[in-house]
């Protein structure tokens, strides 16, 4: 059978996903990451109407750091088969983040990667997002209480957290961070050291 | 280059995701469609540790019936699916996220152009109420399900009428199906 571009043919009530075209494929996946951060938003976003910023963004990090990352990057190495702990390991597993590098591409058929990866050694690391989806949301909507909250106080701390669930010896440390002058900027740039 | 059916090698510099297998990338979507029932999930508990379930609850019911539009329009977008009828309503349905492989399973059998019905063998969140907090279950399947799946109806046409035909609770893990619903498109 030949693979499906997209689903504007017939209803197939055998589907499954083999049916499809990798290139359709990769953008199911790059939306089914978008929902997932979607549904953190919306909970979000009705909290901080109903109790205001501060109770609702403590949420999202209790959501976050209670159990949130440990089962992003669970369900993402299982996956992969990715195991190790050291920065490359730990890029390849940021490379497929669900909620990160699979949302910030590029538009089909290349689905080009907007978080790059520099390894100097397998001790040290730089990691650039060229592009942020999530950032050019907050400097359109003039969101600066979300912009914050995102690149400061989940990103921030959520790194480390990764980075010393796979090596407690790895350190983080971001070289520029929001907000940028330009879109021209890049949004963010982080480096990634085992000393 | 040859596919990767993982990613247990070397780290890729010059990555691209079309070095990966279409099996393995369709392996980790459904992971990601079990994150983002789980992320709703996390939301609830955590909230409800706080403000108790029943509150909780009505957050829960608000999320659901906000986010159909999101689910719909994105995956309308992503796999070109257009139209008005139940076949149409029925493929957004087979690529929702909430369906990936793995999590429910489910069989929809579509009679004619007017009428439907869908029949859900596993549910995994009914399996989760049922075994840590069996008074959820009312809340999830009765209160929550039929006015979410009439939303789903309706965002492709308000003519497509949905009524369950078996909702839980169920007396054993045996009860399958766990829940039927029919689906018909008035004139």
């Amino acid at each position: 059978m030949k693979e499906l571009q997209d689903y504007s043919g017939e209803f197939n009530p055998d589907l499954t996903l083999p049916d499809f075209s990798k290139e359709a494929i990769l953008r199911l996946l790059v939306a089914s990451g978008k929902l997932y951060l979607g549904i953190d938003g919306i909970w979000t976003g009705l909290m901080r109407k109903k109790h205001g910023d501060k109770v609702a963004f403590d949420y999202d990090k209790e959501v976050w750091f209670s159990k949130g990352l440990e089962l992003d990057i669970r369900q993402t190495v299982e996956a992969l088969n990715i195991k190790g702990n050291d920065i490359p390991t730990l890029f390849k597993y940021f490379q497929f983040g669900p909620a990160f590098s699979v949302i910030y591409v590029g538009p089909p058929p290349n689905f080009e990667p907007r978080v790059k990866f520099e390894l100097k050694n397998k001790n040290h690391g730089i990691m650039t997002v060229t592009r942020c989806n999530s950032l050019e949301y907050f400097e359109r909507h003039k969101d600066t209480a979300l912009q914050k909250l995102a690149c400061e106080e989940i990103d921030l701390p959520a790194f480390k957290w990764i980075a010393k669930r796979f090596n407690p010896k790895i350190e983080v440390e971001p070289i520029k961070l929001p907000p940028r002058k330009s879109e021209d900027e890049i949004a963010c740039q982080w480096e990634f050291k085992i000393e | 280059m040859e596919e990767r059916n993982d990613y247990s090698g070397e780290f890729i510099r010059h990555f691209r995701y079309e070095d990966f297998s279409k099996e393995l990338l369709g392996k980790l979507l459904c992971e990601y469609g079990r994150l983002y029932e789980l992320m709703d999930g996390l939301w609830y508990s955590t909230v409800a540790e706080e403000v108790g379930p029943e509150k909780a609850w009505e957050w829960e019911m608000k999320v659901w019936r906000r986010i159909v539009r999101h689910v719909l329009g994105g995956l309308q977008k992503t796999a070109n699916i257009q139209g008005n009828d139940l076949y149409t309503m029925f493929k957004a349905v087979q690529l929702d996220p909430c369906y990936t492989e793995g999590l429910y399973q489910y069989d929809i059998y579509i009679r004619d152009p007017k009428y439907a019905i869908m029949t859900i063998y596993r549910c995994p969140s009914l399996m989760y109420f049922e075994k840590t907090d069996p008074g959820r279950i009312k809340p999830l399947c009765h209160d929550l399900e039929p006015p979410a799946f009439q939303d789903y109806a309706d965002h492709f046409n308000p003519k497509i009428k949905v009524k369950p035909l078996k909702l839980p609770p169920r007396k054993s893990s045996n009860d399958v199906p766990v829940c039927m619903w029919e689906y018909k498109l008035e004139d």
